[in-house]
């Protein structure tokens, strides 16, 4: 039986014009959960919620049964690391300075950086030479890996990933996809995604979790979301991610 | 950085402690006044007593505060003025005047030896076609256009009681500098002007002074007005000061004026002759090179910007990080430096003056005022404009407020907060100029000289040096903003262009 990772209660927030929840889910250890939706369905809103960066209005978000608060949370953070859309990398220090800025803070010795930094660099496979570089001068796709690195830096428990992914054109994007699950399969942790992209989730997921105007619709694996098809919500959700060669021959048909 | 400061802190503190032990000086800023003053001062430097003189601090109500809160010990004033305007027009006799002047801890020396009264001239041949001789005549020309000193103009002994006197008729009176009233006169845009008796330009001009037929004018004997406790710390200095009595014939200073005035001799060389004249006292005044005039402004004025800017430097970084940490403060600081810098630098000064009285300390606060605005704002600015995933991903790594101020926010805005800075200090530049206007120092002494001796020589030396200064600013900001902004930074504008 596997235990929770990370757990929401009853968790509502609102804002503004919309509400979110009440939403309650846990989040196994060593799965990898994403989290797909419509634009603006609150999955992002969701993945904030965990890090604190947004805060619930009622209900409570819980990392190893110990609820997230004002004076747990700056801990529970170096237990997570937190990838966004465009990496979120620090333009005024270099790749290697981006990656190691809180393990520098925190006081390990330059002995350990590196050989952190270098088991890393093997593990998302790039060369040594760009941690000398500033985040201007890489690549989107080489970013995305630097940003990555940043998060595993501290060893974490639990990766939050926002649409990782989502800012890279389609032939880097699908070389990454294959990385980044053997990235996961090599760590074996606790792995949340947020994408819009159902091939992508189905590619990455051991459960899928999706939602809807700030609720949860379905959550299960990719046949259980197929077999939903009876769903209104579902099956269209579904109908509009159709591959285009799909949209094609049916209307040369 | 520290070093820095310090070395600045004690540079002031020395400077202020040689100006503290001396006797100071002071003088209104027309030319009688400063060489009178510099008489005064070469004259106590003679006597062995160290002396500074702050030139052309401005009128008498200046001066005459500066003289009651003892920032400066000495200024040269006349006895009409004392009587019609720091007294307000009582009948005092000489007596009375001693007195009156002890309750307020001053004291005064007998005549110098001439009169400047007031008196009102036009041009001769204006004067001989309309058979004007006197005051009084002035009232059947109703035509006649007045241009009054500002001063005169709204004097107790000035204008209005003149008007009053004589039952003048005329309407078109205007207000303008003292120099340029001369100027007009001569191209005959005004007809009728105010003067003083020891005036060089009267015969310069070839004018006629009007009789004062009613005696409206007062006696305006010159003499040295000082604090009285110098007679106890300094008696050689009042020693001195008394010496000068009943030295300066009318026609002497009339002369002194006409070297200073219009054969451009500068003031110290002409008080240092006529010492030598009066006293035998060797001329051991050199006149200034003009190198080392500029050198002496460069530093003065370089010391009231760098001062001011780097006071201004320490409040305003962390009141603009203040105000874009806590959105709810950010407009009441905004607006009140806002309000700060649009209120005018003159008038900004002159409401300095009670505070803080004359010299170096109300020009570098002025300064110090009108950098905060740029320098709060573009903090606040760069720190608004980081963008929200970066700064995201700053808090959910787990760094705590103050390491992401240190380590992400402030890098990433100090390109805005540098430019800020560098406006400050362009404008900074700009404004010390006028600290001359209250005996600063600085460019603006040159300016300021030039244009009361009508002397685009001098006026030009202030000037350019203030121009060159400014571009020199900005290029000293480009060579900061390279080691200062990092380079990741600059070359995000550069993939952005």
């Amino acid at each position: 039986m596997k235990n929770s990772m990370l757990e929401l209660k009853n968790v509502t927030r609102s804002l503004g014009k919309w509400n979110l929840g009440p939403i309650d889910i846990s989040f196994l250890q060593r799965q990898i959960t994403v989290l797909i939706g419509p634009s603006g369905c609150g999955k992002s809103t969701l993945l904030r919620l965990m890090t604190g960066l947004l805060w619930p209005d009622s209900g409570m978000v819980t990392f190893v049964s110990k609820p997230i608060t004002l004076e747990t949370v700056q801990s529970i953070r170096l237990k997570m690391g937190y990838v966004i859309q465009d990496g979120g990398l620090f333009p005024h220090l270099r790749a290697g300075e981006n990656v190691s800025i809180m393990a520098r803070h925190l006081g390990w010795d330059k002995m350990r950086i590196n050989q952190r930094l270098n088991e890393l660099l093997d593990l998302v496979k790039l060369n040594p030479d760009f941690m000398g570089r500033y985040p201007a001068e890489l690549s989107g796709g080489q970013r995305q890996r630097v940003s990555l690195m940043r998060a595993l830096m501290l060893d974490p428990e639990i990766l939050l990933l926002d649409e990782p992914l989502g800012a890279l054109d389609p032939m880097i994007r699908s070389d990454l996809q294959h990385e980044l699950l053997r990235i996961f399969h090599d760590l074996k942790k606790t792995v949340i995604m947020v994408t819009h992209d159902l091939s992508e989730a189905a590619y990455f997921a051991d459960t899928i979790v999706l939602i809807a105007d700030g609720k949860i619709v379905l959550s299960g694996t990719y046949g259980d979301l197929l077999e939903n098809h009876q769903d209104s919500f579902v099956s269209r959700f579904i109908n509009a991610q159709r591959q285009p060669t799909e949209t094609l021959t049916r209307s040369t048909a | 950085m520290k070093v820095i400061i310090i070395i600045i802190l004690s540079v002031e503190a020395v400077f202020a402690t040689v100006q503290d032990s001396a006797v100071k000086v002071g003088s209104k800023k027309f030319t009688e006044s400063v060489i009178l003053g510099e008489i005064a001062s070469q004259a106590l430097s003679d006597g062995g007593v160290k002396t500074v003189h702050m030139r052309e601090l401005g009128g008498t109500r200046i001066l005459w505060s500066a003289l009651l809160k003892g920032e400066i010990d000495v200024y040269p004033e006349y006895s009409g003025t004392i009587r019609e305007e720091i007294f307000g027009g009582k009948l005092y006799s000489q007596m009375q005047l001693i007195d009156e002047l002890a309750k307020h801890g001053i004291s005064m020396t007998k005549s110098l030896g001439f009169n400047n009264t007031y008196a009102i001239g036009m041009n001769r041949e204006k004067s001989l076609e309309l058979s004007i001789t006197k005051i009084s005549d002035l009232a059947n020309f109703k035509i006649l256009k007045f241009g009054f000193s500002n001063e005169f103009m709204d004097r107790k002994d000035g204008w209005p009681g003149l008007r009053t006197r004589y039952n003048l008729p005329q309407v078109n009176v205007r207000g303008l500098d003292h120099d340029l009233a001369y100027r007009g006169l001569a191209a005959g845009t005004i007809d009728v002007i105010d003067l003083y008796a020891t005036d060089a330009e009267i015969k310069y001009y070839n004018l006629t002074i009007l009789e004062d037929d009613r005696h409206y004018f007062p006696e305006y004997d010159a003499v040295f007005l000082y604090r009285t406790d110098l007679a106890k710390q300094k008696p050689q200095a009042v020693r001195i000061l008394v010496s000068l009595e009943n030295r300066i014939s009318a026609a002497y200073m009339i002369e002194m004026n006409a070297q200073a005035k219009l054969s451009r001799i500068p003031e110290s060389q002409v008080a240092s002759k006529a010492l030598w004249q009066m006293f035998g006292i060797r001329d051991n005044v050199k006149a200034q090179s003009t190198a080392s005039s500029i050198a002496q402004r460069t530093f003065e004025h370089l010391r009231l910007v760098i001062i001011a800017l780097f006071a201004a430097i320490l409040l305003a970084v962390p009141t603009g990080i203040v105000a874009a940490k806590v959105k709810q403060i950010s407009k009441p600081v905004l607006g009140i430096a806002g309000i700060i810098q649009t209120i005018p630098s003159l008038a900004l000064l002159v409401f300095l003056i009670p505070l803080f009285g004359i010299g170096a300390l109300p020009a570098m606060i002025a300064i110090f005022l009108y950098s905060l605005l740029p320098i709060i704002r573009n903090t606040q600015v760069g720190l608004d404009d980081v963008p929200i995933g970066i700064r995201e991903s700053a808090i959910a790594l787990g760094l705590g407020t103050l390491p992401r101020l240190w380590l992400v926010e402030l890098p990433m805005a100090s390109g805005a907060i540098l430019a800020g800075i560098k406006t400050s200090a362009v404008i900074s530049v700009g404004t010390a100029t006028l600290g001359a206007f209250i005996g600063a120092g600085g460019y603006g002494q040159s300016i300021l000289t030039g244009i009361r001796l009508d002397n685009p020589g001098l006026i030009m030396q202030g000037a350019i040096p203030a121009a060159i200064m400014a571009l020199g600013v900005e290029g000293l900001f480009g060579l900061v903003e390279k080691a200062v902004v990092p380079r990741g930074l600059r070359l995000k504008t550069a993939a952005q262009k």
